[in-house]
């Protein structure tokens, strides 16, 4: 695939065009493939705060965590839901059907989206989270084990790709493709899947976004490890609702 | 005389390409042989030429307001059609937030959040924004006049918004009406009456700044109180010797009673006076003082909100529901389509379907309406679906805590509207506070980006 420099060369067109050229190679191929495939896309090992391998046994149940990918300042949730999670039909922004592959390691039950609200952008900084999973009923949509995003009540479900249960959002959280090593019990996060919005994301939050992550380092891909932990830990406020 | 033949534009042009034939027989034209100067001859101006505008590339959609539903509305009808033409008209150059504005009456937030450029609403999401007003309107040959050149068009949306019934609250004399709104101004049309009210209390010695809720289906049901209680967390944290004193004519609050009812109680003692069956019969605007039923209010200074009509261009156009008391559009609730003409439509706080008139039902009603036209245009249609209130008041201003309420609306055969779906939390909370706020940012985004 792409080496140093075709990356390098990729990165620099920055943000939504060059996702924009992802797409279209991707249209490019089979029928099969996915609405949308971030072409190179970083495969990335998912470690605890401590640099250690997240193993996926130790990840607990009802996990509400958080990591950053494919750029370093552009979040997702890792949830470990109750359920084996199976792969689901879910349908893009533009109503293309593409198929989630459901959860991975120990029972199918980890999972990964992207932290940004696909209705108006709520997203969770370390100042403030708004999408979170919860697995009790939150009180403003009445769902329990779902991710909520507490600023206009759009709610996703997280066993079934993401896929909106409620609220103003229209198509499901882009899923991170994760992948488990059975053997080492470690957790990779290796593409992405859905309509990914980080386009409009940096433009929303740029200036935010180059003060926390860097002005260069915010819109790039994240290499090698990707620290996750609880969005508690992360944020000083996960907003429940 | 030359100024005249340098425009080409005589009487006679005049009568013809403007359609405001009783305009000719009114007052200000001089008719022919009166004797009186050509030269001074009322001229059509702007609505005799045609706007400025690129040939449509489609269909052509005018959508008149930039408020919470223009803005949805324009942004929306391009995304679900990109054949269409879109063109909003709005006459303020900057779009100023009424929703999130009591925040920062208490400096909670601050007008950064709140100011946001129609430029880049249009440039973003590719629309025309002519800086205008919509004056007359040909809906038969789908001509419409604006100060900035007619258009012609293929749908035209109208969501003017609200304009005050001064006559509401005792006050029929329209010059003592102008002079209220400016001097008391209510601060439900946003821009310079909310800059007005900040300065008012960035100035505010002692005694009662006075607030009042109106009557019938007024803009923003919480507001005035959500007002109340952010002015006395001011005056708190201010140490101002100031007390807020709110007028309602209701037994409670119309909205979110308990939760404001227990704020009023536990967070703004000595510094907020409800008092309910009170309803303002007149107003001294020199004597500062407004009459209730049972006697006189004093105060030192007030934010004076009458009753809300539909905005006067809706009457202006005949458009207005004559059995509306508050001069509502005619339409067909579930379609937005002014009745035999499916070219015209009614949306945003002019609509006369009894939901909350705020930001986030209209918001909502856009995404929804936007797509109805665009359907119709290609000649499908899709369903109704009820718009959404979603709507957050900050109670308490020194520690940011809010309480909210998520509401839809059902029609039942014989009963009419009622809400649906109803989510409370009157329990304040911070957390809900940033909820607030952020609810505020992602609709800008929504109708900014």
């Amino acid at each position: 695939m792409g080496n140093e420099t075709d990356r390098r060369g990729f990165i620099k067109m920055c943000g939504k065009t060059a996702l924009t050229v992802a797409v279209a190679g991707a249209a490019a191929r089979a029928a099969t493939a996915p609405a949308f495939a971030l072409e190179d896309a970083p495969r990335v090992r998912l470690v605890t705060a401590d640099g250690k391998p997240l193993k996926a046994s130790a990840l607990p149940m009802h996990a509400n965590w958080i990591f950053h990918y494919p750029y370093h300042s552009t979040p997702a949730l890792l949830i470990r839901v109750e359920d084996p999670a199976a792969p689901a039909e879910v349908e893009d922004k533009d109503g293309k059907s593409y198929k989630w592959p459901g959860g991975v390691g120990p029972g199918n039950s980890i999972v990964a989206f992207a932290a940004i609200c696909a209705h108006a952008l709520s997203t969770d900084n370390k100042d403030t989270s708004f999408l979170n999973y919860r697995k009790v009923r939150n009180q403003m949509t009445g769902h329990g084990r779902v991710i909520t995003c507490c600023a206009h009540a759009s709610v996703y479900d997280p066993a079934a790709g993401a896929r909106v249960l409620a609220g103003p959002a229209k198509f499901p959280l882009a899923a991170v493709l994760l992948e488990h090593d059975a053997g080492t019990d470690e957790l990779f996060a290796t593409g992405l899947m859905g309509s990914e919005l980080y386009g409009e994301f940096f433009k929303a939050y740029r200036k935010d976004l180059r003060k926390e992550f860097g002005r260069r380092k915010y819109k790039t891909f994240v290499k090698g490890d990707t620290i996750a932990m609880p969005v508690s830990d992360y944020s000083e406020d996960a907003i429940e609702c | 005389m030359a100024k005249r033949s340098k425009t080409g534009l005589g009487r006679r042009d005049f009568l013809k390409g403007a359609a405001l034939a009783t305009a000719a027989t009114g007052a200000g034209m001089v008719s022919a042989g009166s004797g009186a100067s050509p030269a001074l001859a009322a001229v059509a101006g702007p609505l005799s030429r045609a706007a400025d505008l690129p040939k449509p590339a489609g269909q052509r959609v005018i959508v008149v307001g930039g408020g919470w539903s223009g803005l949805t509305m324009a942004k929306y009808l391009k995304k679900n059609n990109p054949k269409f033409d879109v063109v909003m008209i709005e006459p303020n150059s900057t779009f100023f937030s009424c929703p999130l504005s009591n925040l920062w009456l208490d400096n909670v937030i601050d007008t950064d959040l709140l100011l946001h450029s129609y430029v880049d609403a249009a440039k973003n999401n590719g629309y025309i924004w002519l800086q205008g007003m919509l004056v007359q309107l040909d809906r038969e040959k789908r001509r419409a006049f604006t100060t900035a050149g007619y258009i012609d068009y293929d749908y035209i949306v109208l969501s003017p918004g609200i304009d005050y019934n001064y006559a509401s609250v005792g006050v029929k004399d329209p010059g003592e009406a102008a002079r209220l709104a400016q001097t008391y101004p209510a601060g439900f049309k946003p821009g310079s009456e909310h800059l007005s009210i900040k300065a008012k209390l960035e100035n505010f010695e002692e005694g009662v700044f006075l607030l009042n809720v109106p009557t019938g289906n007024y803009r923003c049901l919480p507001g005035p109180y959500e007002r109340a209680c952010l002015i006395a967390s001011y005056f708190k944290a201010e140490g101002i010797k100031g007390k807020v004193v709110l007028l309602d004519p209701n037994d409670k609050p119309t909205i979110k009673a308990n939760g404001f009812l227990a704020a009023f109680k536990d967070l703004h003692k000595g510094f907020l006076d409800y008092q309910t069956a009170a309803t303002i019969t007149g107003v001294d605007v020199a004597g500062k003082t407004v009459e209730t039923e049972f006697g006189k209010v004093k105060f030192a200074d007030a934010a004076i909100y009458p009753r809300v009509r539909a905005a006067r261009l809706i009457e202006d156009l005949g458009l207005a529901d004559p059995k509306s008391p508050q001069m509502e559009g005619k339409i067909d609730n579930f379609r937005y389509t002014v009745p035999g003409d499916d070219h015209t439509y009614i949306a945003g706080d002019a609509r006369p379907m009894p939901f909350s008139k705020s930001g986030n039902t209209s918001n909502t009603e856009a995404h929804i309406v936007s797509r109805m036209i665009a359907a119709r245009a290609q000649g499908k249609d899709v369903p109704w679906e009820s718009p959404n209130t979603i709507c957050y008041s900050m109670v308490d201003g020194e520690g940011k805590q809010s309480i909210m309420v998520d509401a839809k609306y059902k029609f039942t055969k014989g009963k009419g509207w009622g809400f649906t779906d109803v989510k409370l939390i009157e329990k304040w909370s911070k957390k809900l506070g940033k909820a607030n706020i952020e609810w505020g940012k992602g609709l800008y985004r929504d109708m900014f980006s």
